[in-house]
């Protein structure tokens, strides 16, 4: 009866560590695909209705607790009219919440580059920067999206072998 | 937003918010001191601006987003949240556009003038006994050399035109403020109280923003800033021939500088029913008032 429980046990620890990597991956990915929304509304906002960076965070509504937050606070830090420019107060946002977000490496590095679709100096130099951001970051979502396809193709077998092996050398 | 929060970081350790009470004008000049203007003519000056510190000023004054403003700094000017003008200096540069050069919005910005917005409410009260004309107003033209206050009068006038009075219903008035100076809107909202009753047409040709508020809005006193071209004259006779009244400022020094222009725009006609209202400035600030008719009787003055 240990036996079979403890069997159980193992099968349990490595399925939940499977689910939650996947979890996490798709997380990244909502995010990723977020991101790219931000850029499609905020491209929009620019180009058709000249909108101001300050009404287009009023406006956005965030589908991700985690964007939504970030651009919550984007705002209030702007509205302190503390720092001279708007970029630097992005890449500090950044750099302050790069651990709560769920960013690879290189979405990561996207949006940090996309402050200047933000703050750039001219609405061609906003423009282009979106443009460049939202098709990196749409390359870096299907390369994610691959990456994970394969990698789960050999976590699934490699993680239930691996528990059936020490199922095996426990007994 | 409070006018000190959008000075540079740097620049408002050194200044209070109260150093700007009674303030008129912030002028900002690359290598030079920014400088406070008060209305006294007397002026403060405070350490010295550079670049960087004026483009820290442009961010906060757009939002962050000074490329939203493109539009307005192709002409010059712009408005910010409390009605407060912000003038702007730089480079020009032209595009070709068809057979015209159009101009792109200005770069290399060194300058800056914020025209401090403030409502004198009930400044112009003593005029409108003398304005009043059966059921709406007589054409009235307030004239004063430029800085005396005549926009400030006349957003007055307006806004207790639009208000009526306690035996006077408000009557429906069209402003059209093509330098967005008597209503100052901000993203489209009149940041100077003008009364219930005013349809705005910001940022609009007077000549043309006259024709379209007679078709389109049914006022019955069209509100304008700084008539002066032979075009603006010719619209206010048209809104004279629909019966609708028509409260102008003019640069002038003189009365008779106003009834000649009057006279040379072929308004001879509506010169009976005129008021011209002349405002001077005194040394210690406080203004006065005189009111003439058409004919240039004067009929009141405040001393």
């Amino acid at each position: 009866m240990e036996k079979l429980v403890g069997m159980l046990c193992i099968l349990v620890g490595c399925g939940g560590m499977m689910i939650s990597w996947q979890e996490k991956k798709r997380r990244q990915q909502i995010f990723m695909g977020e991101c790219i929304r931000l850029f499609a509304r905020w491209k929009f906002a620019l180009s058709k209705e000249h909108m101001r960076l300050y009404d287009f965070l009023e406006e956005y509504d965030g589908r991700s607790p985690e964007m939504e937050q970030l651009l919550l606070q984007l705002k209030e830090q702007l509205k302190k009219n503390c720092y001279p420019s708007g970029n630097q107060v992005w890449q500090e946002l950044l750099r302050e919440k790069r651990a709560l977000l769920p960013l690879g490496d290189e979405a990561y590095r996207i949006l940090l580059d996309a402050g200047d679709a933000f703050f750039g100096s001219s609405s061609e130099d906003c423009l282009r920067c979106i443009k460049a951001c939202g098709e990196r970051m749409e390359e870096a979502l299907a390369e994610e999206k691959k990456d994970m396809e394969q990698k789960w193709k050999v976590y699934m077998p490699v993680g239930m072998l691996g528990g059936m092996i020490l199922i095996i050398l426990l007994i | 937003m409070e006018l000190h929060n959008y000075l540079p970081v740097a620049f408002r350790t050194q200044i209070a918010p109260s150093d700007l009470k009674g303030a008129e004008e912030i002028r900002l000049r690359v290598g030079q001191p920014l400088e406070i203007m008060y209305a006294d003519e007397k002026c403060r000056k405070y350490g010295e601006l550079h670049v960087g510190q004026l483009r820290e000023m442009l961010n906060y004054l757009s939002g962050y987003s000074p490329y939203a403003m493109e539009e307005e700094l192709r002409q010059g000017f712009f408005t910010v949240e409390g009605g407060h003008r912000v003038g702007v200096s730089g480079r020009t540069s032209y595009q070709k556009k068809g057979r015209w050069n159009e101009m792109n919005p200005l770069s290399e910005i060194n300058g800056l003038n914020i025209r401090i917005a403030h409502e004198r409410k009930d400044c112009a009260r003593p005029i409108l006994p003398w304005i009043y004309h059966g059921r709406s107003i007589y054409h009235t033209i307030i004239f004063a050399a430029p800085g005396v206050g005549k926009t400030t009068y006349l957003r007055d006038t307006i806004r207790c035109l639009s208000r009526g009075e306690e035996n006077r219903r408000g009557l429906k008035i069209g402003v059209v403020d093509e330098r967005s100076e008597i209503a100052a809107c901000h993203r489209g909202v009149p940041q100077n109280d003008l009364g219930p009753r005013c349809d705005v047409l910001d940022n609009c040709p007077k000549e043309q923003g006259m024709r379209m508020l007679l078709r389109a809005m049914s006022p019955e006193v069209i509100a304008v800033d700084e008539l002066g071209l032979p075009e603006d004259f010719a619209a206010v006779g048209e809104s004279a021939k629909c019966g609708v009244a028509v409260l102008g400022t003019m640069h002038a020094g003189q009365k008779e500088e106003v009834r000649e222009r009057l006279l040379d725009n072929g308004l001879a006609g509506i010169l009976s029913e005129v008021r011209l209202v002349g405002l001077n400035r005194k040394e210690d600030g406080t203004r006065v008032l005189q009111i003439w008719n058409g004919e240039g009787a004067c009929l009141w003055r405040s001393w």
